[in-house]
């Protein structure tokens, strides 16, 4: 964020830190030999995908590490050794002098205390100010987190606030003492990418006016490329390289940052798929999904409704790959849920597949509608069931919705293997012994078994780390091509978008503002939404400047 | 629009997306807690009307039971003219649908007739049962909160593993062992080898001990379970790091942001032992020979006292209502986020409604 302070001494010195995670029957090295330094007023940013032991060096910086880890090497913060400190040393340190600003808005703040006293209790417990003084504090602090309304707010509790709010009381939390280095692990992942920039550029703001240092945890290489002066990159526990950050993403030496860097999808990369030629053919065939003034709303509890999708007109054609964007509360989950025919408009038409709403309503259309028209959902964890082995899974439509014989189903499910690149004996695996990309491709697998005409897919890659993410985007090109879908892709990520989808609607409480060529679109945003949500992705500042 | 005011528009509040929050709580907990106390008065209906039942549904008349005979036989004793007596004076003469709404009106108005076995009324025994039970349940819970406290803390503060899963599989001992036998070891370490409290009666405060303790170590192990995993829950959860960085000593997070948040599951479980006071002491009233409600509800069995074994399930009925109803009120109290539980409940049912039409529509089911 700013240029690095010169003194000395840097702020914190991690040399050879190895950590060991000690179980029954053996013992995981998360961290392996990592030195990496700090300066004053610096911010470094550890990337890496999962497991590679950026979140394990954040913990152990603030001697927050679990019962079970076993930490040797050197962290020396400011000429004190933290490592083999006593607990009542590193106390004294943590939030004092170095600060935590946690991974999830939503489960960092406890549910059961006002806000306030939350940030309060940072002043309280270093002595730096008690009762009404604390509180007068805690209100300034959190109106320089950029809580509005703060002293208002005081007694809020956390799920009262929206999760920009909240990240913005942890914030407040971890500035409160005044600390020299702050640890933010992932800070605004789980944020809106808007929300996200207006958090980020508010820490950066903070940062540099106190001069503290930010040790920024993140998987996102964009933030990191943005955000940071210096990146280090992890992988497995290793440093495999430490490079300032302007050159992050375009000359990086190690081939795993290049891959890296590759993988991350941003505003300019080269998208996956191509838009089919605009013929008379084409344009005739009739809509796959065709919905017009399409309308759900749902009651609020003490009366009064809201409106989650408001009049949206949509149209996929043979061949397309339609993406829907918006933040959360856009309505875009509603509109996808409603073409799968989990829930009914309560206004509009909707004609999926050539079905009216009266024809797929009833069993026989309902069945002809799950066959043509099939979801993959965000959360591969959660939507195959445990129990199941990976054949189960993948032939349980072909057992619902089709004729088909044992054997006739197992040859059918060796090819579907085969079409998402697992190997054959992936079928017997449960979906703990996969991995989440895997799992991913399972539940892609299950979706094509009925040879469906479109697929929705509703934030598909959104819980992948990027190498990962960038696989399973190519296989749905792919698939897209060989089996002739049609994609209706929903997703937050303007930048995944862009990759996979020939047109794109862009929607914002429930309606749609701007739709069109996702080239076009993205190139000259027409809405001012568009255009700022354009202007949030992540990665962007640093092509400006190339 | 601010910054802040957008967000709120683009996240919204979880679950419900454009409410402001705080608006409806007042009137939310109004008409909850009338909800509720209507849901009370059917459930209570509910009891009355078994326990009306009970003497209709026993096999054989109900009259020839009370006398002590059984299918005829000796029921004989009683001559014809006392049975039609007793008949009329219960009522059963009567049409059954006028017995019902009779017996309706009767348990409205506390009236539950004479015992059949002491000749008392029955209300003046229950009065005087009752408060020797209540003051049995309360310090029984009392002692079996404290001594769960003590197994969860010593469970997730104690300096080592091993430490902490000895004191986690001691808290089990106490769950394991039956309370008539944990009673009558304490019966004879306390009161006849030491002779430190007395072994029966209901007088003094020392007779009180041993029984609720006996009780106490009978629940405080379960909640003891249920502390315990509770707050390695919460100790797990991002709020309890985001208080650790703070620099507060982990005894501290335990107890102030640990403690309330894992109190929750282990407070329905203490709700459920306080509902249960009334029929759940029948054993260790019968060892340490108090004269309660347990120990009424024994003898009534024993001597087939229709009207007694009706007004105890009443009791019984009425007491767990009311305790729910608390338990259900206090909840909001320990935990904000529950600001109006019919609208938690029905979001619950909505999503778990979606997750079924998502996992149907996944599977290629058609519901």
């Amino acid at each position: 964020m700013s240029a690095a302070a010169q003194t000395d001494q840097p702020l914190l010195e991690i040399r050879d830190l190895t950590v060991d995670y000690r179980r029954p029957g053996g013992s995981t090295q998360a961290v392996r030999g990592v030195s990496f330094q700090v300066a004053r007023g610096e911010t470094v940013a550890l990337v890496g995908e999962s497991g590679s032991g950026k979140t394990t060096i954040g913990r152990a910086v603030l001697g927050l590490h679990h019962r079970n880890a076993q930490i040797t090497g050197s962290i020396r913060f400011s000429g004190t050794e933290l490592v083999g400190l006593a607990e009542a040393g590193l106390r004294r340190l943590r939030g004092r002098r170095i600060a935590l600003i946690p991974q999830d808005p939503l489960a960092g703040l406890n549910p059961v205390h006002p806000i306030g006293e939350q940030v309060s209790e940072s002043l309280r417990t270093h002595g730096l100010a008690t009762g009404a003084e604390a509180r007068r504090q805690a209100v300034q602090i959190l109106e320089r987190a950029g809580l509005d309304d703060a002293a208002n707010r005081y007694y809020s509790y956390p799920h009262q606030l929206s999760g920009g709010q909240r990240q913005r009381v942890l914030i407040g939390i971890a500035l409160a003492a005044e600390p020299d280095l702050i640890v933010a692990d992932e800070p605004t992942s789980a944020l809106d990418v808007t929300v996200q920039r207006r958090i980020l550029d508010h820490i950066e703001e903070l940062v540099t006016q106190s001069g503290t240092s930010l040790l920024l945890v993140t998987h996102d290489l964009g933030v990191a490329a943005d955000r940071a002066d210096r990146v280090v990159v992890l992988q497995h526990g290793q440093v495999v390289e430490q490079l300032p950050a302007a050159d992050f993403l375009n000359s990086a030496e190690h081939p795993y940052s290049q891959r890296l860097a590759a993988a991350a999808p941003t505003i300019d990369s080269e998208p996956l798929v191509t838009q089919l030629p605009q013929t008379q053919e084409n344009d005739a065939a009739q809509p796959l999904v065709r919905a017009q003034g399409l309308t759900k709303t749902f009651p609020v509890s003490g009366g009064g409704s809201v409106t989650a999708v408001d009049a949206v007109d949509l149209t996929l054609r043979p061949g397309q790959s339609l993406g829907v964007v918006g933040e959360s509360g856009s309505g875009k989950t509603t509109v996808a849920r409603m073409i799968l025919g989990l829930s009914d408009p309560d206004a509009g038409s909707l004609t999926l597949a050539g079905l009216g709403h009266q024809d797929y309503r009833s069993r026989s259309g309902r069945k002809e509608l799950r066959r043509l028209i099939r979801p993959v959902f965000q959360d591969p964890y959660s939507s195959l069931d445990p129990a199941h082995s990976v054949a189960t899974s993948i032939a349980e439509p072909l057992r619902a919705l089709t004729t088909l014989s044992r054997s006739e189903r197992q040859r059918r499910v060796t090819e579907l293997l085969e079409q998402v690149h697992l190997p054959s004996a992936a079928a017997g695996r449960k979906p703990y012994e996969l991995s989440g990309g895997q799992l991913q491709r399972v539940a892609i697998a299950r979706a094509l078994a009925v040879r469906p005409k479109v697929l929705v897919c509703d934030e598909p890659v959104s819980s992948l780390d990027v190498s990962v993410q960038d696989q399973i985007l190519r296989l749905l090109a792919e698939l897209r091509e060989a089996e002739g879908l049609s994609y209706l892709f929903i997703s937050h990520d303007l930048a995944v978008v862009r990759q996979v989808c020939t047109e794109v609607v862009v929607m914002r409480h429930g309606q749609v503002v701007e739709r069109g060529a996702t080239r076009e679109v993205f190139a000259a945003p027409e809405h001012e939404y568009t255009r700022e949500l354009v202007a949030a992705i992540p990665g962007s500042r640093v092509r400006q400047q190339v | 629009m601010t910054a802040a005011a957008a967000e709120t528009v683009s996240e919204g509040s979880p679950g419900n997306p454009a409410a402001p929050p705080g608006v409806r709580r007042s009137s939310g907990t109004l008409h909850y807690i009338l909800r509720r106390l209507g849901q009370a008065v059917v459930v209570l209906w509910g009891a009355v009307t078994l326990s009306f039942l009970i003497i209709h549904l026993v096999p054989g008349d109900p009259v020839r039971i009370m006398t002590g005979g059984g299918e005829g036989g000796e029921g004989a004793a009683l001559d014809s003219a006392a049975e039609a007596q007793l008949r009329e004076q219960l009522g059963l003469d009567q049409p059954i649908l006028i017995q019902y709404f009779d017996f309706l009106w009767r348990a409205a108005t506390f009236d539950f007739g004479m015992s059949y076995s002491t000749g008392q009324p029955v209300s003046s025994a229950i009065a005087t049962a009752l408060p020797v039970t209540i003051e049995l349940g309360i310090a029984s819970i009392i002692a079996s909160v404290l001594l769960a406290l003590l197994f969860a803390l010593g469970s997730v503060l104690l300096p080592t593993q091993t430490l902490r899963s000895g004191f986690q599989s001691a808290s089990l001992l106490g769950t394991a062992m039956p309370s008539f036998w944990v009673g009558i070891l304490l019966l004879q370490l306390f009161s006849f080898q030491l002779g430190w409290f007395p072994a029966f009666g209901s007088a003094s405060w020392q007779a009180l001990v041993l029984p609720s303790l006996t009780l106490a170590l009978l629940t405080a192990g379960t909640l003891g379970q249920i502390l315990t995993r509770g707050l390695n829950e919460a100790l797990a959860e991002s709020y309890a790091d985001t208080a650790r960085a703070k620099g507060i000593s982990e005894l501290r997070v335990v107890l102030r942001h640990a403690l309330r948040n894992a109190s929750l599951p282990a407070f329905t479980m203490v709700g459920m032992m306080v509902g249960g006071i009334l029929s759940g002491t029948t054993i260790v009233e019968t060892i340490y020979g108090r004269q309660g409600i347990g120990m009424y509800f024994v003898q009534a069995i024993q001597a087939q006292d229709f009207p007694l074994i009706q007004a105890l399930v009443i009791l019984s009925g009425a007491f767990f209502v009311i305790v729910t109803l608390i338990v259900d009120l206090a909840y909001r109290w320990i935990d904000p986020r529950v600001v109006a539980p019919q609208e938690h409940s029905s979001t619950k049912k909505r999503s778990t409604a979606k997750t079924t039409a998502t996992k149907a529509a996944e599977k290629g089911g058609t519901r």
